[in-house]
């Protein structure tokens, strides 16, 4: 591993549970019912401000609940380095709301200081290896904690990567200490894109490092119809095969903290609950199969 | 190299006419440019859904078409600089305003405006509200000679045109008849959490400028006394701390 300073580093400890990202609309029913929910995520982003009812509504709710912040801007594969000052931003916010978990993504979106509201693909080559693990150990070792680095969601492949994408996330977990975010949507949709096996792709991963999962929901594209291109909304309900590919990585990797992720188009909040109990479901079968395993 | 890449991306994404980048390819090689736009549409999407999250009435008052279309034309133009979307979008009222079929329709910039200090009212720093009760602590000679200091979530608006009416008919079912072209001051303000609209007189509003500009009471009155004789300071102060207008810093 890297040396980046700070030893003293601790680790993503979300409650090993089902979790939902938190939604403005939300806000009342959940401090008025404080329903049964393990965790709740935000995207650092849309709490920056200087104060009003988002950071209000998030410290009352972070008094009942634990909380991972999940980064949608750090664009850690920017060839130009991390913006200091969002970095700096974002450290102040993990800092005040003591968040379980720290998660960003392996993507880019900010080049000569336009952000591109997307999370842009790298290509997995050396360059880009030591770069993300660069500003992985800038981020660690600011936030002073480790993070969990997501899997993206891929629509094409790239000429100029020499790797597997799952042999570049193994590099980066090895050489900075990071924890892997499994979004295991983001998996089913690659590998239909790109055309590899969806649990060939999660076996391949350092299952031990994966300190969350995500799923959500997603949409087709089929302008041609032979050819049908999978893309990331979060906007709907987890699909089937998805829930599929959930309970077959589950088997391999033991129970591991899962988010339902639901960010346009939100709903109300009982079909929230919906989603949030079949991931339950299936954690508590996990955990129940690894009881009875570790007790054979 | 990556730089390099990440360079042609960026062009590609920002000109539709820019081939996808030399790199990137599907898994059947005819299929790059519908990959690529999948980028392309993800973050047009995003950006046009932050600006109408930030002007809902503006784009109910274009309708979603019109109001889309014109989001794409101020993003190619003044894309966002920083990852926080509440942070983008200032001036798109008057960017909207400058296309000529928005001639008739003049106050859509200054509505725009109002919806942009809306958001910054939002999310504008926690601070307490100057009371009734703050004043009567003080000596009634001293606090004539005393600043007011606005509140970090308040600002003023000025419009030649009657928008504070016309954004507070479109939040309730029940439409009052409007004068269009009757000017308003609207007072922005955030007592605690909820976003506020007050409509001020004009002696009111006059007062809250030059109380803004760092007036102390007795000579924003004064001034107000001379261009309106039955201003009452003492209600319209009044009034304005009801709403949330100042801080509890009197210097």
């Amino acid at each position: 591993m890297e040396k980046t300073g700070n030893q003293d580093r601790s680790r993503s400890w979300l409650p090993n549970c089902g979790g939902l990202c938190l939604k403005p609309q939300h806000y009342q029913e959940i401090l008025q019912n404080l329903p049964d929910v393990g965790w709740f995520e935000v995207h650092a982003e849309n709490y920056l401000g200087h104060g009003g009812a988002p950071l209000h509504y998030l410290e009352k709710i972070r008094a009942h609940y634990e909380l991972s912040v999940h980064g949608v801007g750090l664009s850690i594969g920017s060839a130009q380095g991390i913006d200091e000052q969002h970095l700096t931003r974002v450290a102040n916010m993990v800092e005040r709301f003591q968040p379980a978990s720290f998660s960003e993504h392996l993507a880019w979106s900010t080049h000569n200081d336009q952000f591109y509201s997307d999370l842009l693909p790298v290509p997995y080559n050396k360059e880009v290896e030591d770069l993300v693990c660069r500003h992985i150990c800038q981020i660690q070792d600011l936030l002073k904690r480790q993070m969990l680095l997501e899997n993206p969601s891929n629509y094409l492949t790239m000429e100029n990567s020499t790797q597997e994408e799952t042999h570049m996330l193994n590099s980066i977990v090895n050489r900075t200490g990071c924890g892997l975010l499994l979004d295991v949507n983001n998996v089913y949709i690659s590998a239909h894109n790109c055309g590899y096996d969806a649990l060939e792709y999660i076996s391949a991963l350092p299952l031990n490092a994966v300190g969350e999962i995500h799923l959500a929901g997603h949409a087709t594209d089929t302008a041609i119809p032979d050819e049908p291109l999978l893309i990331d909304t979060h906007d709907r309900q987890v699909s089937d095969p998805v829930w599929k590919l959930y309970e077959a990585t589950l088997k391999i990797s033991g129970a591991k903290p899962t988010l339902i992720e639901w960010d346009a188009d939100v709903p109300e909040w009982s079909m929230f609950l919906n989603e949030l109990n079949q991931a339950d479901t299936l954690l508590n079968a996990a955990s129940v199969k690894r009881n009875f395993a570790d007790a054979g | 190299m990556l730089d390099n890449f990440q360079l042609e991306t960026a062009r590609a994404l920002n000109d539709p006419g820019q081939q996808s980048p030399q790199a990137v390819v599907g898994r059947k090689a005819d299929g790059s440019s519908r990959r690529f736009n999948i980028y392309r549409n993800n973050r047009a999407g995003s950006l046009i859904a932050a600006l109408q999250d930030t002007y809902p009435v503006l784009c109910r008052l274009l309708g979603s078409d019109f109001f889309n279309a014109a989001a794409r034309q101020f993003i190619d133009q003044h894309p966002p600089s920083g990852p926080i979307l509440s942070e983008y979008g200032s001036g798109f009222g008057r960017f909207v305003q400058q296309f000529p079929n928005t001639a008739n329709y003049p106050y859509l910039a200054d509505v725009a405006e109002l919806e942009w200090q809306r958001l910054q009212s939002y999310h504008a720093a926690n601070e307490l509200t100057l009371t009734a009760e703050n004043l009567q602590a003080i000596d009634p000679t001293l606090l004539l000679k005393s600043k007011l200091k606005p509140h970090s979530a308040a600002a003023m608006i000025k419009s030649n045109w009657a928008i504070g009416s016309l954004w507070a008919n479109t939040q309730t079912d029940t439409k009052t008849q409007l004068n269009l072209s009757q000017a308003e001051f609207v007072l922005i303000s955030r007592p605690q959490w909820n976003v506020q609209l007050k409509l001020l007189s004009s002696e009111g509003a006059m007062f809250m400028q030059l109380l803004t500009n760092g007036l102390t009471i007795e000579e924003a009155a004064t001034q107000c006394l001379s261009n309106h004789a039955n201003f009452d300071t003492g209600s319209h102060l009044h009034d304005l701390m009801g709403a949330g207008a100042f801080s509890t810093s009197i210097h």
